[in-house]
């Protein structure tokens, strides 16, 4: 008996079964359907996993690429330490436990406990958390000539504590400020070893101290077990206390970033958080224009990249962890990471380009002078891929023609990539098992990507000669 | 010679025919309001007037040129607030309007500027980048844009939308500055107000199809 003013909790096993039994149920035909549909790309799928059992159980057993005498275990710290402080950002960015807007429309106003609701998304985000990190400290473990599985196992231990850590930070204020400050402090231990690997300052007493006898890594991975299991105590007490404000707070997060995998276009989610951050800018100083012309469109790049001052933090970083990468990889890979890290530095660059690119209606308000916003933007953008190119060009040596290559190349690519048109879906289509694909769409989607590609070949062919 | 000239408009999606045979002509200092119900083909006149969409037959002519979207010249003359408009993310209220003056010849355009955003109400909103506008402000800073560059037509999609009472009456005023100047304004709108006070025309286009 239900008294007045207070509604029955349903319990767990009823209200499973109120959703699977709206859920429409499936003949046996079309289900035979889905299966042939889903046959072929599972295939493939199970091939390839079986192709990289062998690679996977070499990788775990056999030495690394690192070349004698190099200092492979600060290498490793570096990179996880880089890794797991972008993972704390991420994670405390997006959520970390999220949810769509029809889920907590629907179902997060019904009676019923939140920790069932949200138990299942909680333990999602543990495990793809620990599978993501698993992979790439494998793969930074064994760049750096460590033994794997030590290096694997603590990776994924932090790596789930910092997910159930920034859960926990999702409820209490306190939490989320010591998440934050953890993760910048995590960051920057990391570029500070790296920095250490590229000027030589302590590398050799460091490199030595983190080579810890088997019974103190033992102690350390204990410790983090430990550390990791009351962390994912926490978070899952917390899920009861999640509201719905907050389940909403990294929703427009995963949204654009869903947006921008399925039209695959990475402005789709930068240009959302360059809005956000212009949200929370709120009042800046305006700069005064004043004249001729040329001044001005000078004067407005200029406002635009003092109002991101993250992106000369973010050069900085890239060059020391450039850096720090060379005493450990060959000149060919040194070449290529040099290519990509500079093509994701110069492409914030050519906001102007895209924003012109991508709506007319703006492009119209200039005209006819938007050619020239247009090649201010791309000057700037050839600036920044020069100054990149200054920086790496000593430790990578290939001359003016691996110069020329990466000044030009990169300033190309950024520009195809910024000024990609909206797509264009009217072309010849393919069926594919995912629905009919147009067969002119790759070419739109890769224009800039493509040629980095190219471009990284370029630089490959001629350090390796 | 009217400004613009629109001869036997038809625009058609598909089997429906949203504007079936349309004339109507702008002249220098007359506005031009285009009325009917949603779905009724105001904005996809607008858009076929600004170059945007092309019509399925008909012709449309500004100063007795046919309007091309490509052209420069055309595009000089005729400023348009259609859809939503973008800004430059990164660059503050003052700042987007002065180099947008500046790109249309301006000598001053920080004085300029400064003088349009007080006339529309956006004089405290000066120092804020775009996203931290509300609709409201974004879509008068959108209007302060179109009268912010040199033009002989203004083209104007619903411009009372979003506005309050003190926005509508600095667009009704502005829109009587812009034929009191000697340029044609065509406008569509909902607002029974808005259209007496400053249409000298109206063109209505019924029921939806």
């Amino acid at each position: 008996m239900t008294r007045p003013g207070l509604a029955t909790v349903p319990a767990r096993v009823p209200l499973r079964r109120l959703r699977e039994g709206s859920r429409p149920r499936r003949t046996r035909r079309g289900l035979l359907a889905d299966v042939v549909t889903w046959a072929a790309p599972a295939g493939v799928g199970v091939a390839l996993a079986i192709g990289a059992v062998g690679p996977l159980i070499r990788l775990l057993t056999q030495a690394g690429w690192a070349p004698p005498g190099a200092p492979g275990h600060l290498f490793v710290v570096a990179a996880l330490l880089l890794v797991l402080g972008g993972l704390a950002q991420l994670l405390r960015s997006a959520g970390p436990v999220t949810a769509s807007s029809a889920f907590w429309f629907w179902l997060l106003s019904a009676p019923v406990r939140r920790r069932d609701l949200l138990r299942r998304r909680y333990f999602a985000l543990l495990a793809v958390t620990a599978v993501l990190v698993c992979a790439v400290a494998g793969l930074v473990a064994h760049t750096g000539s460590v033994p794997v599985l030590p290096a694997v196992a603590a990776a994924a231990l932090a790596a789930v504590a910092l997910a159930a850590g920034t859960v926990c930070g999702q409820v209490w204020e306190m939490a989320d400020h010591a998440g934050h400050v953890a993760g910048q402090a995590i960051r920057a231990a990391g570029v500070l070893a790296f920095g250490s690997l590229a000027t030589g300052v302590g590398r050799a007493d460091l490199n030595s101290a983190l080579r810890a006898p088997p019974g103190v890594a033992v102690i350390a991975l204990e410790a983090l077990a430990v550390t990791a299991v009351a962390c994912c105590a926490a978070g899952y007490r917390a899920l009861d206390r999640i509201d719905v404000s907050v389940l909403r707070r990294g929703q427009g997060l995963w949204t654009a970033g869903h947006v921008a995998v399925a039209s695959m276009d990475v402005f789709m989610l930068t240009e959302f958080l360059a809005d956000q951050r212009a949200r929370q800018a709120g009042r800046v100083r305006p700069m005064r224009m004043g004249a001729p012309f040329a001044a001005v469109l000078a004067r407005s790049e200029w406002a635009r990249l003092r109002r991101r001052p993250y992106l000369a933090v973010r050069a900085a970083a890239a060059a020391a962890v450039w850096w720090g990468c060379r005493p450990m990889l060959h000149g060919p890979a040194l070449a290529a990471v040099a290519v990509i890290a500079g093509y994701c530095l110069v492409l914030p660059m050519a906001g102007t380009l895209r924003q012109l690119a991508a709506n007319p209606g703006l492009r119209a308000q200039f005209t006819p002078r938007d050619r020239w916003l247009s090649l201010t933007s791309l000057a700037v953008c050839l600036l920044a891929s020069a100054v990149w190119t200054a920086v790496v060009m000593p430790g990578l040596g290939g001359g003016t023609a691996l110069a020329s290559l990466l000044t030009a190349g990169l300033t190309a690519a950024a520009y195809r990539t910024a000024t990609r048109p909206p797509l264009d879906y009217t072309g010849p289509l393919v069926p594919t098992p995912f629905g009919d694909y147009p067969l002119d769409l790759w070419r739109q989607v890769f224009r800039g990507p493509l040629l980095l590609a190219v471009i990284t070949a370029g630089a490959i062919a001629i350090t390796a000669r | 010679m009217p400004l613009l000239a629109i001869t036997g408009l038809r625009r058609s999606f598909g089997e429906a025919e949203v504007l079936s045979g349309i004339d109507a002509e702008v002249r220098s200092g007359e506005a031009v309001a285009v009325v009917g119900p949603n779905g009724s083909g105001k904005s996809t006149l607008l858009r076929c007037v600004a170059g945007t969409d092309r019509p399925s037959a008909g012709t449309i002519r500004l100063c007795g040129q046919p309007v091309r979207e490509r052209d420069p010249r055309m595009r000089r003359s005729v400023a348009a607030v259609l859809d939503d408009v973008e800004f430059f993310a990164d660059l503050a209220v003052a700042e987007h309007l002065a180099l947008l003056m500046s790109a249309h010849g301006d000598a001053t355009p920080d004085a300029h500027a400064a003088g349009l955003l007080d006339e529309a109400g956006l004089a405290g909103a000066a120092d804020q980048l775009p996203a931290g506008l509300s609709s409201g402000q974004r879509r008068r800073l959108a209007l302060v844009t179109c009268f912010a560059r040199p033009r002989l037509l203004v083209l104007l999609d619903e411009p009372e939308q979003r506005l309050d009472q003190a926005g509508r009456r600095w667009l009704t005023g502005r829109l009587l500055a812009e034929k009191r100047e000697g340029r044609g304004v065509l406008f569509a709108s909902h607002d029974r107000g808005l259209v007496k006070a400053v249409a000298d025309r109206v063109i209505d286009l019924g029921a939806a199809p």
